[in-house]
């Protein structure tokens, strides 16, 4: 993820490289496209955008180096630019009462007794994938990330731009959002708890 | 358990489930996993979500001609 520090690829190697290095992440930058739009159209579009923008920035690219974080890098970015103005996001005041909320003990353990391991395991994609969709951006962000993608925590802070300690508390609160959202799910569903 | 210690066990939790704890973290968490029922739930319940996302999401399918229109959008830029 270095910039300009490589010198420029002759005009055959740009293709070389792009084909080599970029194109088989084709997959994965798709399903992240749409796991942040959540519309098949909106992530095609995405997904071109970003290997243009690959191709035009291909010089900053040093062949060797993990292409998939820095397309992934360049995709959230082009979603932030394009997506994210029109959508209504949460201020300041929001992520600060989420955060100290959030990192009380005991709501931990009120999740982690709600919620039986059985209950997780019995839920299909569909409920899974709802409660993971409906979290704010910026959490389901890191979920997708860490949990489909395997990034470590290293690589999501350079995608993301912040720092490592904020990619793991970030994706601590992003993680019980998640659980509540399930044992809400789990409620509604009316699965039952065994041992009550 | 204190918050302070609860806090220090959730994090440890987490490193081990994301597979970035150090050797030592990990002999750390086993320690303290059947001493613990309240990080033992957590680990599990954890575990399970994390197996669920990977496992059980459902995964858009990628548009057939995707690839090829980049692939010549990119020839015409070369
Ligand atoms: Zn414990």
């Amino acid at each position: 993820m270095s910039v300009g520090e490589s010198m420029p690829y002759k005009s055959k190697d740009k293709q070389r490289v792009f084909n080599k290095e970029f194109m088989p992440h084709i997959d994965a930058m798709y399903n992240f496209a749409y796991r942040l739009t959540l519309d098949e159209d909106d992530a095609k579009d995405l997904v071109q955008e970003t290997y243009l923008k690959a191709f035009r920035f291909i010089n900053s690219f040093e062949e060797g180096t993990n292409a998939k974080a820095w397309l992934f890098r360049i995709l959230k970015n082009s979603f932030i630019n394009n997506y994210r103005k029109v959508s209504k996001q949460p201020n300041k005041v929001d992520y600060q009462e989420v955060e100290s909320y959030y990192n009380s003990e005991s709501v931990d353990e009120k999740i982690t007794t709600d919620l039986r391991v059985e209950t997780v395991q019995h839920m299909i994609g569909d409920e899974i994938t709802n409660a993971l969709n409906s979290l704010d951006i910026d959490f389901r962000t890191v979920i997708i990330l860490c949990d489909l993608e395997g990034f470590t925590y290293e690589e999501m802070a350079k995608i993301l731009d912040i720092p490592i300690g904020t990619v793991r508390s970030r994706l601590h609160r992003a993680r019980n959002l998640l659980k509540e959202k399930l044992v809400n799910y789990a409620t509604s569903m009316g699965y039952k708890d065994k041992r009550k | 358990m204190e918050v302070e210690k609860k806090q220090q066990c959730s994090e440890l939790l987490q490193l081990v489930i994301d597979g970035q704890a150090t050797q030592q973290q990990r002999h750390e968490l086993d320690e303290h996993l059947p001493k613990c029922e309240c990080c033992r739930n957590e680990f599990e319940l954890s575990l399970s979500i994390k197996e669920g996302l990977k496992s059980r999401l459902k995964k858009p399918n990628l548009p057939s001609e995707l690839a090829t229109s980049i692939q010549s959008k990119v020839l015409e830029l070369a």
